[in-house]
């Protein structure tokens, strides 16, 4: 009884174990379920396309990684490949051109007032809405596509920046002003080091939303790329290629904000003292 | 410990500035001997714009010595952080002038030295690190302060100053943790050494030990005299604390409204003997300097009102004779609580 109640407390603390069982329970009975949904389906219609099984997931995998016949290239490499490099790009532009305008603009209120309408302005107008322009001005090939990913996470990025800043406490800025740095030693030594924390959650945040315009934008105008194949197979009515699809586009994005928060730990101990379970 | 004494010793300066005892607005006050390190000419601070503008500060000037405590008292929200941000060069005066050596300044600089209450010391470094943090921005370029093989020398040299500092402070076994791994005490310990490390001509410090425990307040007042009379440092030390700055200052001042008149300005500033230990503050000099300072430098109502207050709490504690008894079962007289007791005094109007 008494571990219900505690169940029941507010921030109760659990073991780092514990939580990974329960991570892995969770996902563990939605796949349980999902098997045993499909099955169910399957004895009923065996022609059942909505619900592969594992039999059918199974052969997809296989497919992916048999070498075309006329490029000897694995498909799911080849997609991967292609899909990784327009996400790498895309983000990484956002991330550094959000430090740059972030810092500065959140730094210097002239400047934030300069920026801060178009910035408004820009982050409320759907990113989906502007594709077809994109595509217009920039035409179908990857630069546009890298174009949608940045725009879509660099505006909620800086945005994020520049009040992550402006909210660092008043004195703190004068102690650092008293010991005499540049503007730049200020903002690079200093400012930013304050920040990057929280900068760096922000962008995990985003992983989700670079990923979702990756596949917006490959799904419109693609020739390979995991949106690319998904498209293809969605034509086929081939969703056990769709699930694997998707799963795969789910392990990189818990591998990449796995790895982006083992970074900011290894990176911003300081920031983390006290909240380690 | 001998008895507090108002320094009535001329000033070598013009006769624009006072001697000790209550203070003019508009007068400069200062102690006798010791070059002058900081001034302070007729500063006016006022707040906001048009109708809604307050004046926050009004007259003042004094004058700072090499090697005092100046020890800035006075009434909550009455303006005493405003002076010291103004000296700091944080928020720049609107009126007057700020010398520090004989030249005017109106931007921070590493010549005045800070510890806040809060926000003292950046997180991301260690204790050692914060404390070397002024000496590599003032010694290093962008580039030397991160390839790590450039400059190794001065790096060192900076390492060695910063632990010699640490241990100064008392903190050598706690070199190499962060703010959020030490305490309230600690960190205020840690921002002290960062602020020593730029060799400040004066040391501007805005009740850093407020938010502190009484014990660990008593023991970095005792660390701070025990620095400033190893390096002879000037510190201007904001306080609501009577007895610290009693305790810690060669000089009080006392900031406060002026009757009549919008802003706060200095209404006492008086030498104070210096006291060595912490069994000084158990001593009757100690408390009679605390008391003639309430008296002198607060204002007399808000004095009066203090002791009326006291008064009626000891009584309230204690039983006052003239309090009418309860009523006894069966009794026809029943007191009522509106009516306050007859023999009970009343408190002065302000």
């Amino acid at each position: 009884m008494s571990f219900l109640l505690s169940l029941l407390r507010i921030r109760q603390p659990i073991r780092r174990s514990t939580r990974i069982l329960l991570g892995l329970l969770g996902v563990g009975v939605v796949v349980v379920w999902y098997f045993w949904m499909a099955e169910a389906r399957h004895a009923v219609n065996p022609n059942d396309k909505l619900t592969p099984t594992a039999r059918q997931l199974v052969d997809a995998v296989t497919f992916s990684l048999t070498p075309d016949e006329f490029t000897e290239e694995r498909p799911f490499f080849k997609d991967l490949r292609a899909s990784l490099w327009l996400f790498n790009c895309g983000l990484i532009a956002a991330i550094v051109g959000s430090l740059v305008v972030g810092l500065l603009a959140g730094s210097w209120p002239w400047l934030n007032a300069l920026l801060e309408p178009l910035l408004k302005v820009a982050s409320y107008l759907p990113p989906v809405s502007l594709i077809p322009l994109i595509f217009l001005f920039l035409g179908f090939q990857d630069t546009a596509k890298i174009f949608i990913i940045f725009i879509a996470t660099f505006l909620p990025l800086t945005r994020s920046l520049i009040l992550r800043v402006q909210s660092i406490p008043e004195k703190l800025i004068w102690n650092f002003t008293v010991l005499g740095p540049s503007s730049l030693e200020m903002l690079v030594v200093l400012i930013r080091r304050v920040v990057e924390p929280g900068f760096l959650d922000d962008v995990r945040l985003q992983i989700g939303t670079a990923w979702v315009y990756l596949i917006v934008a490959e799904l419109i105008a693609s020739e390979a790329g995991l949106g690319y194949r998904i498209n293809v197979a969605s034509r086929n009515l081939d969703v056990a290629q769709i699930l694997v699809y998707l799963a795969v586009i789910a392990t990189l994005a818990f591998i990449m904000d796995r790895s982006i928060d083992y970074f900011n730990r290894w990176k911003n101990r300081w920031y983390f003292i006290g909240t380690e379970s | 410990m001998t008895a507090a004494a108002s320094s009535s010793t001329p000033s070598p300066t013009p006769s624009a500035v006072a001697d000790a005892g209550t203070a003019t607005p508009g007068t400069a006050v200062s102690s006798g001997e010791g070059k002058v390190v900081l001034q302070l000419r007729n500063i006016m601070q006022r707040l906001g714009a048009g109708d809604r503008q307050k004046v926050i500060l009004r007259d003042v000037s004094l004058d700072v010595r090499e090697g005092d405590i100046v020890c800035v008292v006075g009434p909550s929200g009455c303006g005493k952080s405003t002076l010291l941000y103004g000296i700091g060069g944080f928020r720049p005066f609107s009126e007057g002038r700020v010398l520090l050596d004989g030249e005017e300044i109106t931007v921070p600089n590493r010549h005045r030295g800070c510890v806040f209450q809060d926000y003292t010391i950046p997180d991301f470094l260690t204790a050692e690190q914060n404390v070397e943090l002024g000496m590599r921005l003032e010694g290093l370029s962008l580039l030397e302060h991160w390839l790590p093989f450039w400059a190794a020398e001065r790096k060192a040299r900076y390492r060695k100053t910063a632990l010699e500092l640490l241990e100064k402070v008392g903190l050598s076994a706690h070199a190499h943790k962060y703010p959020r791994e030490l305490s309230g005490g600690q960190k205020q310990r840690v921002a002290i050494a960062q602020a020593l490390a730029m060799r400040p001509r004066i040391l501007l410090m805005d009740e850093p030990f407020s938010s502190l425990d009484p014990q660990s307040r008593e023991v970095l007042q005792l660390l701070l005299l025990e620095i400033q009379r190893e390096t002879g440092i000037t510190i201007f030390f904001v306080t609501h604390d009577l007895e610290e700055a009693v305790f810690l200052g060669t000089r009080l001042i006392v900031l406060a409204p002026t009757p009549g008149m919008e802003g706060a300005s200095i209404v006492h500033s008086e030498c104070i003997a210096r006291f060595d230990s912490r069994r000084a503050k158990t001593t009757p000099e100690f408390a009679a300097t605390v008391q003639t300072i309430r008296e002198k430098g607060f204002k007399p109502a808000q004095a009066a009102e203090i002791s009326s207050l006291e008064r009626q709490l000891s009584e309230l504690s204690h039983g006052s004779p003239a309090t009418p008894p309860l009523s006894a079962p069966g009794s026809t007289s029943t007191p009522t609580l509106s009516s306050p007791p007859p023999s009970s005094p009343k408190p002065p109007t302000t």
